[in-house]
């Protein structure tokens, strides 16, 4: 069973979630969280014994003794990862995909690889609780590559309970993150644009063709919206904000997070 | 055009600023970078223009296509399929590699909508948004093309706020004259070096929304900021009653507008 949790706004407490939902079944079984949100893994923080390893990856480079201004690289560069500036290419390594299409198209051969640290991947435990994680180099932007570094590292386990933090937002990056789950999780909370954000999240679960589930940080907040939601097809619960975790996880909003598992273990048909 | 990149930690308090600005700043052009979805729309209401945003995506001609598979072997992403050679739309990020090594000419950049750009506009003042179809792939050219627009109304000032550390922060980043980073005493350090590493020349500035809450933080956040060419431009002090309130109930805030007042000034 794969549970992704999806956030279109950060700061609503996804990572401490994820975090409590891991280590909930871990007295009967091993559970794993993936944290896909590579560019502020948050998730780390949680484990003290976390190492990475480095990971590399290509990206172009502008050889300016041989450039001879042809600005055919602008051109092609769909991600606008080529800047002109005085009419000198100048390569936004933050951005920069390395696909390529910048090389081939260079009359002058004026563009190579180069080879930069994209970030690190590693793992963690606690008990039965392992967390496979990745961190983007700073300076880096570009993290489906390490994304997949990370997947390919620690391939999603079958058969066992997966919880999968997905890069913050809800467009292509995020999805194709936790594209692997049974289930997605919307954490949000009351906002101006909260009808909204249920409705696009409600599009994107209809185009996966899973279940899809929205915890909203507010009893009352949710109350006022329960309608819009299971007309979407949508399930619901709402688990209360908790302001600080000096004192631990509260008691009785662990109970409420455990019944709320339950039900998505139980609605798949267990795992 | 002087951009002002409006970025920071999450429930810092950027959203409200950006409207303590909104309703200040005349000639200016507003941009919010959140497409997935947009929220400062709800806050302004002006001329409204629509448009539809496209990328150019590959499409095989199955016609042509002898199957030779060069396509699958090169594409950066692994976004191509090996019994069909079928192209993934979640996977692929549209560079266009495999359009270029196509011998046959079997392959095609088309262009295809993944959202829309909104411009409203009021007296001076102009908002621009973007709406991105649920899910779609290019959430940052959809990003650029505001800015894009932006740089063609031809106006003194963007004022652009930018959400999270990731691909988007780092693309506004590159292009910001100024750049205002918001913290809160529950900012984690590790926002600044990430922030930090995206700026290039631009003049940096720091506010620090809060204040009083954990003094010992807020010290080490603002110290950690300077060390990095952040330079502390106000504090906003914390108010129990602010914390529970709507960006636009903060906004009608008479210790807020002080401070917005001269942070004004000061740009």
């Amino acid at each position: 069973m794969n549970i992704a949790l999806l956030a279109s706004r950060g700061g609503i407490g996804r990572t401490t979630l994820a975090f409590k939902l891991g280590q909930l079944k871990t007295k009967e079984t091993e559970v794993f969280l993936y944290e896909f949100d590579v560019a502020y893994p948050k998730l780390i923080s949680f484990f003290s014994n976390w190492s990475g390893q480095t990971i590399k990856r290509r990206v172009s480079k502008v050889l300016y003794d041989k450039c001879k201004f042809h600005q055919k690289c602008f051109d092609v560069c769909q991600f606008g990862a080529i800047k002109k500036e005085n009419d000198k290419p100048i390569r936004i390594i933050s951005i920069c995909r390395g696909c390529g299409v910048c090389l081939d198209i260079c009359p002058e051969h004026a563009i190579d690889w180069e080879e930069i640290v994209s970030g690190e991947v590693g793992e963690a435990q606690i008990d039965n609780l392992t967390l496979y994680a990745a961190r983007l180099a700073l300076g880096q932007a570009w993290e489906g590559f390490l994304i997949k570094k990370l997947k390919e590292s620690y391939p999603i386990k079958e058969n066992k309970i997966n919880i999968l933090k997905a890069p913050l937002g809800l467009g292509a990056s995020s999805l194709r993150a936790v594209k692997d789950a049974n289930v997605f999780i919307l954490v949000t909370n009351p906002s101006v644009t909260l009808e909204e954000e249920i409705k696009t999240f409600g599009e994107i679960v209809q185009g996966f063709g899973i279940t899809g589930f929205v915890i909203i940080r507010d009893k009352d907040a949710l109350k006022d919206i329960e309608t819009l939601i299971s007309n979407l097809g949508l399930y619901s619960t709402s688990i209360p904000w908790i302001p600080s975790l000096k004192n631990g996880f509260p008691q009785d909003i662990e109970v409420e997070l455990e019944a709320f598992l339950n039900r998505i273990l139980s609605n798949n048909g267990g795992f | 055009m002087r951009s002002i990149v409006i970025t920071g930690a999450p429930q810092s308090g950027k959203t409200s600023i950006i409207l303590g600005l909104l309703s200040r700043l005349d000639n200016s052009i507003f941009i919010d970078t959140k497409v997935d979805v947009p929220l400062l729309y709800k806050f302004f209401t002006g001329q409204e223009t629509r448009n539809p945003f496209h990328i150019k995506a590959p499409v095989r001609n199955f016609m042509v296509c002898v199957g030779c598979q060069l396509c699958l072997k090169r594409c950066p992403f692994g976004a191509i399929y090996e019994e069909d050679l079928w192209i993934d739309p979640l996977e692929c990020e549209c560079c266009g590699l495999c359009v270029q090594q196509c011998a046959q000419k079997a392959l095609q950049m088309v262009n295809m909508q993944i959202g829309e750009w909104i411009k409203l506009e009021k007296e001076s003042k102009i908002l621009l948004y973007g709406k991105l179809m649920p899910g779609a792939t290019g959430e940052g050219l959809l990003v650029e093309e505001l800015y894009n627009q932006a740089t063609a109304l031809s106006k003194d000032l963007a004022i652009i706020e930018t959400h999270g550390v990731g691909e988007i922060a780092a693309r506004m980043l590159s292009k910001a004259s100024d750049v205002i980073l918001v913290l809160d005493p529950f900012t984690n350090e590790e926002v600044i070096d990430r922030i930090n590493n995206f700026c290039d020349t631009s003049k940096k500035y720091l506010l620090l929304n809060k204040k009083g809450m954990d003094i010992d933080k807020e010290k080490l956040l603002v110290q950690k900021a300077e060390a990095n060419g952040f330079k502390l431009l106000s504090a906003l002090p914390y108010q129990e009653d602010l914390k529970v309130l709507s960006e636009q109930a903060i906004c009608n805030n008479e210790m807020f507008n002080k401070a917005v007042n001269s942070l004004v000034q000061k740009l």
